[in-house]
Order: structure tokens, then C-alpha cells, then sequence
């Protein structure tokens, strides 16, 4: 017996068709805003590369001259932020942690909790339980994969503690002509978070139960990504199973 | 558990933020879709979906921050191919009433197969809200909550529009019930 519905292959129909004639519109628009960007921003990209190796050349001399004896990394204590509220997650095993008000849950699962704010427009913040690191198998070494990851660069790299467990708090930038890419892939074959995210971003990685989790808040300029900085640690700090 | 309402799965890359290039390149296209639909006219179509974008683009900042910054846009196109439609009529009322002389229909080749074509153009002559309701639902796939969204409506009033429309369309495209088919097999 037939369970075709005529008009849903009728509109359905249409709608393939309607498809198929627009794959040949130009897209001179785009085209011409990407090209247009870097001409307007040539000089800014040069500065702010030059600040950017002063800042490497900083951070290493100061890296090495608080390097802790025992593994070669500082210490860092996440501060919580002030005026953040609780948001209580479905991340698993039930994760709380504070937040600004201005947030909006974008998505609350027990794979994956991802937080925009009103107030930071181009950035937003994801916990994570991970599946598995730029889709390669498995991630059984979390921070490794990150410290060893060409596409990176780590601006710095210290120990922390989130919700009790021994974290590693980096700080990274994309490294030059990268722009996109898996990066942590969660927990429920939902897709990896996309390495866009990395204007700059403060990442945790630690363990809890034999699992591995990241904590990362990202923004597609630089002064955001600063903003974002402190919200990340008092998120991290106030991370409760 | 869960203090705030979870949102439906989205693209993570949207969460973190996404620039309005990558924006531009991935909705592009199926705006062009919509507003083809929406309009009845190639040539309009593409200005429409520009001029949704530009508008999008101007807002970027709020847009991005949005839930959806797709159904953002979705509305916006819609809207002003709604406001497009209205115009063109007004137009041709105008010049009928000046002149005597109706306009001529536009003189575009059809940029669809026959059968497709007299589809839209049916969905064209409906109420306008039936009209997005039918173009947001079988041009993109989505189900009637998303409608809804996108046009900001309750989800009972996407599926009356929706159900009005289809009741309108099986008439005026003489296509047969769905228990119609199976009587007539059996």
C-alpha cells in the first residue's frame, strides 16, 4: 500500500528545483567583502603581529622565570567573577558553575553546554565532556594534544584546578594563516567545535572520573577575548560537580 | 536540573561566534531560494537577499548575538519580499488606473521546470503569511516550530497558516488527497 503524500512530493519537489537554480548565483558580495578586509586592515595586522612577538618574546622570559621546578609550569588560581549568578547545567555528572547575567544557553546537554552573553556579541563560552581532539581518535591526553597542536599558538600555559581536579589553564591564538578546523569534538556526535572560535581563547583541560573535560571561552577580536578572560576564570573557579 | 530553557542543537560554531563572512557564504544562496519564491522574480530575488543581508550586516553585532541569526535573516528576507510584492502590485494598480492599460507580466524566463514553477507560482497567489509559512517549511526542511520562530508566531498559527495552505494548494493544483491515492490503488 502507498503512503505517498502527493503534496508533500509536489512541494518537495519545487523546493529541489528551487535549489538547484541558485547554485549558480553569484556570490560577488562576499567575494568582495573578503577581499576588501585585508587592504582595510594591512596596517593594523602589521602592528598588532609586531605586538603580538613582543608579547611572545614577554610572556617568555616571564614563563621561564616562574617556571615551578616540579613540571615547568606556573601556577594559576582562577578568581570568581564578581556579580555572576549560578547556572546550573545538564552537563554531566551535573556541573554549576557562575556566569554573567547577560548569558543566554545556546545548548545544555549532558555532552555539552554552550553560553553566549548579550554583552560580547562575537565570543561565547563552551564546557565540554570530549569525545575525542580534531577528530583524531580518543582523548587521553587532552593538554598534550593542545600544547602539541601546530595549528596553535600557546601564549602561555599554567596549572590550575577546576571543580577540585587538576586542571591546565592555557591561553592560545591561532597560529598564522590558520582559520578554520575541528577542534574538540564532544561527547553525543554532535559536531566539533570549530576552530573560527580561536580569535583567542583561555582553555582548561582537565579530568573527572576517568573523563576528560574542557572548559574554553573564545572571541573573534582581540579586546573581546580580553573581556572574556576573567568570565572564563570565574567560571572555572566556581565549577562544582 | 537546568535553571534556563536549553536551546535546540545549533551549530557549535555559531555559539562561539562566527564572522559575517562565513555567515554570508553559507546563507546566501538558499536566501536567493527564498526570496525567489517569496517574489516570482530572479533579478529581485538576488537584490532582496542582498538587501536582507546588508541589513543583517548592519545589526551584525546584535544578529550574531541572537539565538538564530539565521531565522533573523529568514524574516527579513521574507518581510521585504512580502513589501517587494505589494509595491509591484500597488504599481500596476496605478498605472491601470492612469493609463487604462494593465502592466505587462514580467518578461523573465522561468527559471524552473514547468511543473515547479506553477507551484510557486500558487503559493505566490496565497495570503502572505501562508505563503512564508509553505516557502520557511519545504524550501529549508523546517519542521513547524522553526516556522513559527522565524516568523514569530505561535507554533498553532504556523500550522493553521500551513494547513490553510495546503488545503488551498491541493485544490488549485487538482492534486489528489493522500487517501484519495491509496482508494484509487486499491
Amino acid at each position: 500500500m502507498s503512503t505517498t503524500d502527493p503534496f508533500e512530493t509536489r512541494a518537495q519537489s519545487a523546493a529541489t528545483a528551487v535549489h538547484a537554480a541558485v547554485r549558480g548565483v553569484d556570490m560577488t558580495g562576499a567575494v568582495l567583502t573578503m577581499h576588501d578586509r585585508p587592504t582595510r586592515r594591512r596596517g593594523t595586522v602589521v602592528l598588532a603581529a609586531a605586538a603580538a612577538v613582543l608579547v611572545v618574546v614577554l610572556a617568555a622570559v616571564v614563563v621561564r622565570a616562574t617556571r615551578d621546578q616540579d613540571n615547568g609550569l606556573p601556577a594559576f588560581d582562577p578568581r570568581p567573577l564578581t556579580g555572576a549568578t549560578a547556572l546550573h547545567t545538564q552537563l554531566g555528572p551535573g556541573v554549576r558553575l557562575d556566569l554573567p547575567r547577560t548569558r543566554s544557553v545556546m545548548q545544555d546537554t549532558a555532552g555539552i553546554l554552550s553560553v553566549k552573553f548579550s554583552d560580547k556579541a562575537e565570543a561565547g563560552l563552551l564546557a565540554m565532556r570530549v569525545a575525542s581532539y580534531a577528530q583524531h581518535e580518543g582523548a587521553s591526553n587532552l593538554a598534550q594534544d593542545l600544547g602539541q597542536d601546530s595549528r596553535v599558538h600557546v601564549v602561555s600555559a599554567s596549572h590550575a584546578t577546576v571543580g577540585g581536579e587538576p586542571a591546565t589553564r592555557f591561553v592560545v591564538t591561532p597560529a598564522p594563516g590558520i582559520t578554520t578546523g575541528p577542534w574538540f569534538c564532544p561527547v553525543g556526535g554532535r559536531p566539533c567545535l570549530d576552530f573560527n572560535a580561536t580569535g583567542g581563547s583561555t582553555v582548561y583541560v582537565f579530568r573527572h572520573r576517568g573523563e576528560p573535560y574542557v572548559l574554553v571561552g573564545g572571541a573573534l577580536n582581540s579586546d573581546v577575548t580580553a573581556a572574556m578572560r576573567p568570565l572564563v576564570d570565574g567560571a572555572a573557579a566556581t565549577w562544582q560537580w | 536540573m537546568g535553571a534556563e530553557e536549553p536551546a535546540r542543537d545549533r551549530p557549535l560554531v555559531v555559539a562561539v561566534g562566527e564572522t559575517f563572512e562565513t555567515f554570508y557564504a553559507r546563507e546566501f544562496r538558499p536566501l536567493v531560494g527564498l526570496t525567489y519564491v517569496l517574489s516570482g522574480s530572479r533579478a529581485s530575488a538576488e537584490d532582496l537577499a542582498q538587501e536582507a543581508m546588508t541589513a543583517t550586516y548592519r545589526r551584525w553585532s546584535r544578529v550574531s548575538a541572537m539565538e538564530s541569526p539565521t531565522g533573523y535573516l529568514r524574516r527579513t528576507a521574507a518581510n521585504l519580499a512580502a513589501s517587494a510584492v505589494r509595491r509591484r502590485v500597488a504599481e500596476g494598480k496605478a498605472v491601470l488606473r492612469l493609463t487604462g492599460q494593465r502592466v505587462a507580466p514580467t518578461t523573465e524566463l522561468p527559471v524552473l521546470p514547468p511543473d515547479d514553477d506553477a507551484f510557486w507560482a500558487e503559493v505566490r497567489r496565497l495570503p502572505r503569511r501562508q505563503a512564508q509559512a509553505v516557502a520557511l517549511r519545504y524550501l529549508y526542511d523546517c519542521p513547524v516550530l522553526e516556522v513559527a520562530e522565524v516568523m514569530g508566531i505561535s507554533e498553532g498559527a504556523a500550522k493553521s497558516h500551513l494547513h490553510r495552505a495546503r488545503t488551498t494548494l491541493t485544490r488549485v493544483l487538482g492534486l489528489p488527497e493522500p487517501g484519495a491515492t491509496e482508494e484509487a490503488a486499491s
